[in-house]
């Protein structure tokens, strides 16, 4: 596996030993990669992370050994201490909003039943 | 020495790897000619009985999980349905499983396997639940386990479901190699498989099968004790195929005969499943056409020799709907029945609501899996993703949806509807790809049965089939991560 393509930050930012951190490495540069990926894919490295307790002290930006969960040395480049994951809940959609609602009032108006609603009955509260 | 580490050697190595990593022979259960191989002996080859599988799963907290009457949503059809349609929808909320999902019996009996065979770790490549299923189930054995996950664009974007599935897995002790796109994927499952001699915790053997049925069954034995009928559907995700393939083997085995099978896929035609640039432009990451139609047309091409998840040899139809009708299901799930869960049963849940129409109200149409839902997995995530990405989101009719471009919801549960799947068009093309690998040649009367078998079709449709498709052009095999469809 080759090493990773991203450049070392300018000012170099020592990380101590034991801190969790993520590693990135180039598990396949673009010109070594299956010849069935598209054309796009085939442009880009492929490229892995993994996240572990550092062995031992090392600068941001370069190589370094991480003990992962289960206990292996894997190594690569350091690219994060204490990594956030950013999966998040993103921005609120009115549009589903609106239409969970339609579909309640549609549904409770004239009481629930398909008979009331026939009837013409008003939407319960 | 150092082992060959280029994609090349690996790849020349993998069945060596494989069958040292699954502890099953498959080569006791090939046919002559490489076409066909024994379906059935293959899967009933693991030593446990159904009611062991089920004893096992429940030491494990797998299992027995509620069947739920989704009274609103049944009552929500049957405003728009004929008179006297609109079938009782029932859901089985396999988010109540371990690790959130019915992976986790898929997980169960893998698990019980390698534990049984003396293997210290497992590794699965999955971007779905099944990750973290696996990581769950290891962490009940006392075993490691590795997880390989796509997550990434080449600009380090990261799929906010697989994300999460990467937060679950960690959180169960795995260790996770996050991945960019590719089926580079399955290159590198076999270089760690070889380096750490862990079992091959596959989606597609016939342990993780084994584990899908009791899901098939619980719904069979408790539709008929409840209902004193056995459904007249199961609507079930299709991906892989082995969420297909357990249910319905676990129906037939409990006397389910009767009940339809039926495939729910969301409709992603157009956007390539390995493409760095399509890769954020997916609003589902499984249970859609990218897996569906290539796993149904190519079963074999996994991570183990033979794939026991066969969708085409179990499924009576398959239909498609659409990203913006899942999102709106799910919408309806919370809405009308004070249900959040996550994306995978919604498809079937979204299918389940137009096909429910088609039947009579006192039958029963039952969509067979929820899972959990949370960051990254909830529809709000998914909908910022893509808009960050520039596929629009409107309201609108269904045939305005465009995958990667446009994603439609639908203005009422009456505008939804499902996308039929020629089958037959589909059985043609995994004719098509084993004549253009086993060459011209007549079939061999075992080998027609086992296609017909395998295709849920007829010998007749076979042989003139097969006569066709001998003399076409090789197709193009569809590229997927090999490993990563899930269900």
């Amino acid at each position: 596996m080759a090493d990773s393509p991203r450049d070392p930050p300018i000012a170099s930012v020592h990380v101590p030993e034991g801190e969790w951190v993520e590693i990135e490495r180039v598990v396949l540069r673009a010109p070594a990669r299956a010849r069935n990926v598209p054309p796009d894919t085939a442009l880009t490295d492929f490229v892995a992370r993994v996240r572990g307790f550092l062995v031992a002290g090392a600068d941001l930006g370069s190589n370094a050994t991480v003990r992962t969960l289960l206990d292996r040395e894997v190594g690569g480049r350091l690219v994060e201490v204490n990594p956030r994951n950013p999966a998040n809940f993103g921005d609120p959609v009115p549009a589903l909003l609106r239409l969970g609602l339609e579909a309640r009032h549609s549904l409770d108006e004239g009481g629930g039943s398909t008979d009331a609603r026939r009837s013409g009955g008003r939407p319960r509260r | 020495m150092m082992p060959d580490e280029s994609y090349a050697a690996v790849m020349t190595r993998r069945t060596e790897i494989m069958r040292r990593s699954v502890g099953i022979d498959y080569e006791r259960y090939e046919l002559d000619g490489g076409i066909a191989f024994d379906t059935e002996a293959l899967a009933e080859s693991p030593p446990y009985s159904i009611e062991d599988v089920r004893q096992i799963q429940l030491r494990h907290k797998v299992g027995d999980t509620p069947l739920l009457e989704l009274t609103r949503l049944t009552e929500l059809v049957r405003r728009s349905a004929p008179a006297g349609k609109g079938a009782r929808i029932l859901v089985k909320d396999e988010a109540a499983n371990p690790s959130g999902s019915f992976k986790a019996r898929r997980a169960s009996m893998c698990l019980a396997h390698a534990a049984d065979q003396g293997f210290r770790g497992v590794i699965a490549a999955t971007s779905g639940n099944y990750g973290a299923a696996v990581a769950s189930q290891a962490a009940m054995y006392g075993l490691k386990a590795l997880i390989l996950q796509e997550v990434f664009d080449s600009a380090g974007r990261g799929q906010p479901e697989v994300l999460e599935k990467t937060r679950a897995c960690e959180a169960y002790g795995a260790e996770v190699w996050q991945l960019t796109v590719g089926p580079e994927l399955f290159y590198l499952h076999l270089l760690l498989l070889e380096e750490t001699g862990y079992f091959n915790a596959s989606l597609y053997t016939p342990y993780a099968m084994l584990g899908v049925e009791t899901l098939g069954r619980e719904i069979a034995l408790e539709c008929a004790e409840r209902f004193g009928r056995h459904p007249a559907a199961i609507i079930a995700t299709h991906s892989g195929g082995g969420n297909v393939t357990g249910t319905a083997r676990g129906l037939r085995g409990a006397g389910a005969t009767d009940t339809a099978v039926i495939g729910a896929s969301v409709d992603l035609t157009g956007l390539h499943m390995a493409s760095d640039r399509d890769f954020n432009r997916k609003s589902f990451t499984t249970g859609h056409t990218g897996f569906g139609f290539p796993f149904s047309v190519d079963p074999d091409r996994v991570d183990v020799p033979r794939n026991s998840a066969r969708g085409l040899r179990y499924l009576d139809r398959y239909v498609t709907v659409t990203q913006g009708e899942v999102f709106f299901t799910t919408q309806l799930l919370a809405d009308l029945e004070g249900m959040e869960r996550g994306p995978a049963g919604n498809t079937s849940l979204a299918a389940a609501l137009v096909v429910a129409r088609e039947f009579d109200a006192d039958e029963l149409v039952v969509v067979q899996e929820t899972e959990y839902t949370g960051a990254g997995k909830h529809p709000t995530a998914q909908l910022t993703l893509a808009r960050e990405m520039g596929v629009e989101i409107t309201v609108g009719r269904r045939n305005e949806d465009r995958p990667g471009e446009r994603i439609v919801l639908p203005e009422t549960v009456d505008e939804m509807d499902v996308t039929e799947v020629d089958l037959g068009r589909l059985r043609r093309s995994y004719l098509r790809r084993v004549a253009a690998r086993a060459g011209r040649r007549p079939l061999a009367d075992y080998e027609i049965e086992f296609l017909a078998a395998d295709l849920n079709t007829t010998p007749d449709f076979v042989q003139v089939e097969w006569a066709r498709s001998a003399g076409a052009r090789q197709p193009a095999v569809p590229v997927s991560a090999t490993g990563g469809a899930g269900g």
